[in-house]
């Protein structure tokens, strides 16, 4: 236990003391947010958007300013949009009646129906949804503070690994009695704290400076990321089980990690793609970690709905663990 | 005996990197293994070491095959070792302590190894002796009985190397064995009790300093300067050329100067000295290191 704590403490250190490395950890992640935060807050909008369930609508109210009317040939996908605050009332209008529907749970809402029922003649009948807002930048939020786990892993364990054992420094703690598992150990351990602590710093910034909501709980997150890290920590330890040169390790991991980026809904969701591309998503540790963080996050779902992801990066953290103990080497030769 | 090493092997496909080596180690000595590069000495202090495998032979420890424990009870400076970015002095120290089961004081060490000045330095922003001495400390960390120390000295200024040879004899006063690899041949006639020379592979040359020099030199070399080339190969006197001197091998030295005035040649920088390991060394493996 000794061995590993100091090999923890002594990781922890150089981490600490490669400001290079600190800062792009940090600054990375806050440009990124900052990016997306000025891009996805700083165009004019129109102050009200009504949906239409087809084109049948009163004159007078489509005369009204600084309302967007935007068409929709079904009424269910309408009040979808509705439901997550993408537009603010929808509109149907038959022979006899105007029928709108509204969601308690956005405010602009309120104003819209006013204008609605002041220029609005036939009588008129109204239906309720509720579901918060959930924005992109909320959306994106979970995903980038994975991506930023993910390169935080595969370059925080299997480059350093791979620069230890081309420095000659595997070679020299080979020569000790410390085994491979306790030296994989410390470096795990110390990457996870590393990871939890930027993450923490960064989550909290989220929540407090850009305003993102928690909507589920701590305990249940920490669940999500400490397997999540693990998983990619994981796939860092294949990468360096014998990888020699730097620059190798490099490409390799740029090789991994960008595909993992893309097919793991850092950006975008996949919801719409084939089922293949969706095949390769569900194998991909990344993809657990930022779908399970999202659903606590945004959805504010439960240790019941997470667990799956949980389980199977923990499993998939065990299998890759045992082969990259099984491959490992110490020295070059 | 500390180690005994019987028939050891070591083969690279069909490169015989040590082929058929076997020498005994006696405690507390310094132990010297002499050789141009490529000769295997390198390769042979990694497998006393165990940081590499044997092909064949065997390695007795104490008078027993190696165990889990060796690697408790030996110490190892390699030929370059890198640490950690940014540790400290004093945190590789801790760190290193942290291994083993049984450890010398790191307050002894520091000054067994004069450490002090840099404790809370970098290690990479210390001198190459400073750092030498650091890596000596981690070898002696763990109070070891053995000691390997891989070309410990090169690269160092002569004053560096002399105060890493003092620490190297106060080591040996405690009663530690030392096995040493060296470029120099200097380092190895002032420290080391025992050697071997080994090239490509075999030992060909085994003994005491001492004794080595009295079974292969009853010579002196009489080295004059290249100037005098020319003149040299009008006589019949026989000479080789050593990094740019002129060596003539002497069992009578009056006759061969005699023989020089004869010919003309000037004795004004004429240097008569014994034959030392850095001879031996040349005429035993053809190198000049």
């Amino acid at each position: 236990m000794k061995a590993i704590y100091y090999i923890l403490v002594a990781r922890l250190k150089e981490f600490y003391r490669d400001r290079a490395s600190l800062m792009w950890n940090f600054a990375f992640p806050i440009f990124i947010l900052a990016g997306f935060y000025f891009v996805f807050t700083g165009d004019p909008e129109p102050v009200y958007k009504v949906g239409v369930v087809k084109d049948s609508f009163q004159q007078e109210f489509k005369q009204l300013k600084n309302i967007k009317f935007i068409d929709y040939d079904s009424q269910a996908v309408a009040v979808e949009k509705l439901r997550r605050h993408k537009i603010d009332l929808v509109l149907f209008e038959d022979q006899q009646k105007v029928t709108y529907w509204v969601n308690t749970q956005a405010p602009k809402t309120y104003f819209v129906e006013l204008l609605l029922k002041s220029h609005v003649k036939k009588p008129v009948v109204k239906a309720e949804v509720a579901g918060k807002e959930i924005s992109y930048i909320q959306w994106v939020f979970p995903g980038i503070i994975g991506m930023n786990l993910m390169f935080s892993c595969l370059w925080g364990v299997g480059y350093v690994i791979v620069k230890y054992r081309q420095d000659g420094y595997l070679k020299r703690l080979n020569a000790t009695p410390l085994s491979s598992l306790q030296f994989l150990t410390g470096q795990l351990l110390a990457r996870i704290v590393i990871s939890i602590g930027v993450s923490a710093i960064l989550f909290l910034g989220g929540l407090y400076v850009l305003g993102i909501p928690m909507q589920g709980s701590y305990f249940n997150l920490m669940l999500v990321f400490l397997s999540g890290v693990a998983s990619l920590v994981a796939v860092g330890l294949i990468v360096a089980t014998r990888t020699t040169s730097k620059e190798f390790a490099d490409g390799i991991l740029n090789v991994v990690s960008w595909p993992m980026m893309f097919f793991s809904e850092v950006w975008f969701s996949l919801e719409d793609a084939s089922q293949w591309v969706q095949n390769i998503a569900s194998f991909i540790p990344l993809t657990h970690l930022i779908k399970g963080s999202r659903s606590i996050i945004t959805e504010g779902k439960g240790l019941a709905d997470v667990l799956p992801h949980i389980i199977y990066m923990l499993g998939f953290t065990v299998v890759f663990v045992l082969i990259s103990a099984f491959l490992f080497k110490w020295s070059e030769d | 005996m500390i180690l005994s090493i019987n028939n050891l092997k070591k083969y690279y496909g069909d490169l015989k990197a040590v082929d058929g080596v076997s020498f005994h180690v006696e405690e507390g000595i310094c132990f010297g293994l002499l050789g141009p590069n490529g000769a295997g000495k390198s390769t042979t202090l990694e497998i006393l070491e165990g940081v590499k495998e044997e092909t064949s032979g065997e390695i007795l420890f104490q008078g027993l095959v190696r165990d889990k424990s060796y690697k408790q009870r030996i110490g190892i400076q390699f030929q370059s070792t890198a640490l950690q970015d940014h540790m400290t002095i004093e945190e590789a120290l801790y760190t290193f302590q942290s291994f083993y089961e049984k450890t010398m004081s790191i307050d002894r060490l520091i000054e067994l190894c004069n450490l002090q000045e840099i404790l809370h330095k970098e290690h990479r922003r210390v001198s190459g002796g400073q750092r030498q001495r650091l890596l000596l400390a981690l070898s002696l960390i763990n109070d070891p009985e053995i000691i390997f120390l891989d070309e410990p000295t090169t690269g160092l200024d002569p004053y560096a190397r002399i105060r890493y040879w003092e620490l190297i004899n106060d080591i040996k006063k405690l009663g530690k064995t030392i096995i040493l690899t060296t470029h120099y041949m200097d380092e190895a006639h002032s420290l080391c009790d025992e050697l071997i020379i080994m090239d490509r592979g075999k030992i060909i040359a085994q003994g005491s300093p001492a004794e080595l020099l009295e079974i292969h030199f009853k010579e002196r070399t009489l080295i004059l300067p290249e100037s005098e080339k020319t003149a040299l190969e009008k006589s019949d006197i026989s000479f080789n050329e050593v990094k740019g001197k002129l060596h003539i091998l002497s069992t009578d030295v009056k006759a061969h100067l005699r023989q020089l005035m004869e010919v003309d040649i000037s004795l004004d920088d004429i240097e008569v000295r014994s034959q030392n390991l850095e001879d031996l060394f040349i005429q035993l493996t053809g190198s000049t290191f």
